[in-house]
């Protein structure tokens, strides 16, 4: 099988937190958007919804090379970026240099723990009807309308931000 | 420690007067019987007032908040909450449904509802942050809009993931037709509820959670949900109403002469396309498709005028009965008035269904003389009049003006206050509430569903829209009440009262769950099958389909039984005066009316299959012993109401 990418959509974002609610019960047995390893930011007064969530950087991801335990690796088969938690220290790094904001990544029992793709069938995206998450195949099509996906995110995060602190 | 399944397992209490808050375990026991959400909090209403014809602003009124066992969980739209109490605009009582993302994280803060009584003695607002519940002072915020007071709580408490649901100045004013609104732009609407809050002084009510929800048999819950998932997904809908939203529907509906416009006085109108959910797409409304917490459909809507004289105004809406109360009914075709006016009911905190119904009762008793320019306080109150609209929806929430109190007491007061025969054009049936924007003169099965809502006359409690056979789905769901496909079609009368029964109890275990009723009754994702499905494999408590549909006829029963014991009968099961007696003046069902008669014969057939009494339409002593609600037959004959019995007949 081709190995698959994930697009993420903000103008498709309707806020609904399915996906948390979906990666919460998949990797920790229980309904809970505080475990979730995605993450809805919302500004609920422009009805503004935006995931964040790792976007498994298919170059040079800043996380596997700050890492300083040589914990983060690629698993080449789902594509997906990875934490080996027995080497994890659970030190932060990896959160801090994120260029996609903290909230992707959670730290618990000083680990770190973040989207893993589920092995390469990713249990959001069945929920996400709107289609604000898609996981495809990866070619060259899908790789370019990722790069602009992800520049359109990138806008509203660094604006987010931006507000936040204002 | 309390362990329960799908419930979060805590009920919280909140005594205003006494400034006092405490905890109880959510009772399972009643889980079983009521299920949660809407169910549960109608019990708790049944037991909490035991005096009849109490004043609603009494402080001993209760406001209950409640979410369902499935509610926070991946159940597709199971994220609603119920609010509860005795309504001040009907005397009756009162449920409303919002959607939102306040129950979702009520859920996660570990509670099931919030049970509020008393007043406080100055503005209070309620942070709930998992187990640490405080009352703060709100005096700072008493006056301020919804956006306001939800911007500078989230600032207060430090968190935007904070989720309030609180009252603008309309609930302050008391204002009948007042709402709850939470994420801002999401409604609890109907009946006056605001007003309740309002009465009590309670501002708002902000809660963050960060626990969990468990459910008791996680991979065969999780199977199910994915199941009406995909099902909801594929629902043709479903589709719709996450493209165009419920705005989507005016087209279709004014095609059949059946979107309500100038007071009810026509069907159909011919420049529809402003308010239209494709024009709001289109014309480039749309900023955004919302979705409430946990829902997979998305109708919500979020609109933003660009340009022009109303540039920068934004708002979430507009929905099917906002263009319509607003709009249509005020003959008022403007996209952005109507976006412009409904901006103002959601930061005012009005009802927009009500709201524009008391505004184009105004319009047509002023077209007709019985209400001048000096009455309206120097506003020109025509029809078609936008800037009117906008200044009224405005004067209702202050209650500004001679216009503006005569309006905030709803159509019916309104009406009883005008006098001069003005109450044969409030659209509101005897029970007091407005209705909603639906042509029941040529939907027999929505007439019937109106006519014995025990709130009054809206869509919120039977939605009955399979009728209409748009979709395989509801044709096949038309045949298995009936028995014949041929039956779905809105303009008979016959097996309306089978069809209303069985969307009753279908809404009645959707809200009990913490579902929205889109996702069983307008789609068709979620079956009454899966419910129990999920139900069992969330709290292990087993149910079989025909079981938790029995379970929504204990609850429907019971919110008849706070009827009985406020001494209403059978006379307030009726329709709009317009509605009744003028036929309908255009289209394929031209000439029709929801005559006495007519509505007579269904009702009959209604009560007689839910063996209630046909003189009184109380239910009989062995129907609620039947339902298992003994204790409830035992209190309405120990204050006098003498429950008729089956055996006599």
């Amino acid at each position: 099988m081709n190995r698959k990418i994930l697009l993420i959509d903000i103008d498709k974002c309707t806020g609904c937190k399915v996906c948390m609610e979906a990666c919460s019960i998949i990797h920790d047995g229980v309904f809970s958007p505080t475990l979730s390893r995605i993450h809805i930011m919302k500004v609920e007064n422009k009805g503004l919804s935006i995931p964040s969530i790792c976007e498994h950087c298919e170059t040079n991801p800043p996380c596997q090379a700050v890492c300083p335990v040589k914990a983060i690796n690629r698993d080449e088969k789902s594509g997906a970026v990875i934490i080996n938690l027995e080497k994890c220290t659970g030190c932060r790094f990896c959160k801090w240099i994120c260029p996609w904001g903290q909230e992707t990544i959670l730290i618990r029992n000083k680990k770190a723990y973040k989207c893993d793709l589920c092995n390469g069938d990713p249990y959001c995206v069945k929920f996400c009807t709107s289609k604000a998450l898609e996981f495809l195949e990866l070619n060259e099509s899908t790789k370019k309308r990722k790069w602009e996906l992800a520049e359109k995110r990138a806008r509203e995060i660094v604006t987010l931000e931006v507000r936040k602190h204002a | 420690m309390h362990e329960v399944y799908g419930w979060a397992g805590t009920i919280l209490y909140v005594d205003l007067t006494k400034e006092k808050i405490w905890k109880e375990n959510f009772p399972v026991e009643l889980g079983a019987r009521f299920l949660g959400g809407r169910g549960i909090n109608a019990k708790f209403l049944w037991d909490l007032i035991k005096e009849p014809g109490m004043n609603a602003y009494d402080p001993r009124n209760p406001l209950i908040f409640g979410v369902g066992p499935l509610t926070g969980t991946i159940a597709p739209c199971s994220g609603r909450t119920t609010i509860t109490c005795k309504s001040p605009l009907t005397n009756l009582y009162l449920k409303v449904s919002m959607g939102g993302a306040f129950g979702g994280e009520l859920k996660y803060a570990g509670y099931d509802h919030i049970v509020i009584t008393g007043a406080a003695k100055k503005p209070t607002y309620l942070w709930i942050y998992n187990e640490n519940v405080e009352l703060k002072e709100a005096l700072h915020l008493w006056g301020k809009n919804v956006e306001e007071t939800d911007t500078i709580i989230k600032k207060e408490v430090g968190d935007d993931d904070a989720r309030v649901a609180c009252i603008g100045p309309a609930g302050e004013n008391l204002v009948k037709i007042s709402a709850i609104m939470n994420s801002i732009y999401n409604a609890g609407a109907r009946g006056g509820i605001g007003a309740v809050m309002g009465s009590k002084k309670l501002k708002a009510i902000a809660v963050r959670g960060t626990k969990e929800v468990k459910v008791k048999n996680e991979k065969k819950f999780c199977e199910v949900a994915l199941e009406a998932v995909k099902a909801l997904a594929e629902d043709k809908g479903a589709q719709a109403l996450h493209e165009y939203g419920t705005s989507g529907f005016v087209e279709p509906i004014n095609a059949l002469h059946a979107y309500p416009a100038r007071n009810f006085q026509r069907g159909y109108s011919e420049n529809i396309r402003p308010l239209t959910g494709q024009a709001l797409v289109e014309d480039g409304y749309l900023a955004r498709r919302l979705a409430c917490f946990g829902c997979t459909i998305g109708c919500h809507r979020y609109c933003e005028i660009k340009s022009g004289k109303f540039a920068g105004v934004y708002t979430g809406g507009p929905e099917y009965e906002t263009l319509g109360a607003l709009g249509a009914g005020t003959d008022v075709f403007d996209t952005e008035a109507v976006i412009v006016a409904n901006r103002l009911c959601n930061v005012l905190g009005l009802d927009t269904i009500s709201t524009g119904a008391v505004i184009q009762w105004a319009m047509e008793s002023y077209e007709r003389g019985i209400l001048t320019k000096d009455d309206a306080d120097g506003i020109d109150l025509k029809f078609e009049n936008s800037e009117a609209l906008i200044k009224l929806v405005e004067m209702i929430a202050y209650r500004h003006g001679k216009i503006g109190n005569l309006l905030a007491e709803g159509v019916k007061r309104a009406a009883e206050k005008v006098g001069k025969d003005s109450w044969k054009w409030a659209i509101c049936n005897s029970k007091g509430l407005e209705q909603s924007r639906v042509e029941t003169r040529s939907a027999k099965a929505y007439a019937l569903a109106f006519a014995v809502n025990p709130r009054g006359p809206d869509h919120l409690h039977t939605e009955t829209i399979a009728e209409f056979g748009a979709s395989p789905e509801a044709v096949e769901l038309i045949e298995k009440i009936t028995g014949d496909k041929k039956w779905a079609s809105p303009y008979y009368t016959q097996y309306r009262a089978e069809i209303v029964r069985w969307h009753e109890d279908c809404y009645a275990v959707t809200e009990g769950l913490g579902f929205c009723a889109f996702a069983t009754t307008l789609a068709y994702g979620v079956t009454p099958k899966n419910m129990a499905e999920m139900f069992s494999a969330a709290t292990g408590i087993e149910m079989s389909e025909k079981e938790i549909m029995f379970v929504g006829r204990r609850i429907v029963t019971l919110e008849k039984c706070f009827n009985v014991r406020e001494g209403v009968d059978r006379k307030l099961d009726d329709l709009p005066y317009r509605l009744m007696h003028e036929p309908a003046p255009t289209g394929p069902a031209k000439g029709f009316m929801n005559s006495p008669e007519e509505l007579n014969d269904m009702l009959n057939k209604y009560y007689q299959l839910h063996e209630w009494d046909l003189e009184t339409s109380w239910p009989y002593k062995e129907t609620l012993e039947k339902l298992e609600l003994k204790e409830v037959a035992d209190e309405l004959e120990n204050i006098g109401r003498k429950l008729p019995r089956k055996s006599k007949k």
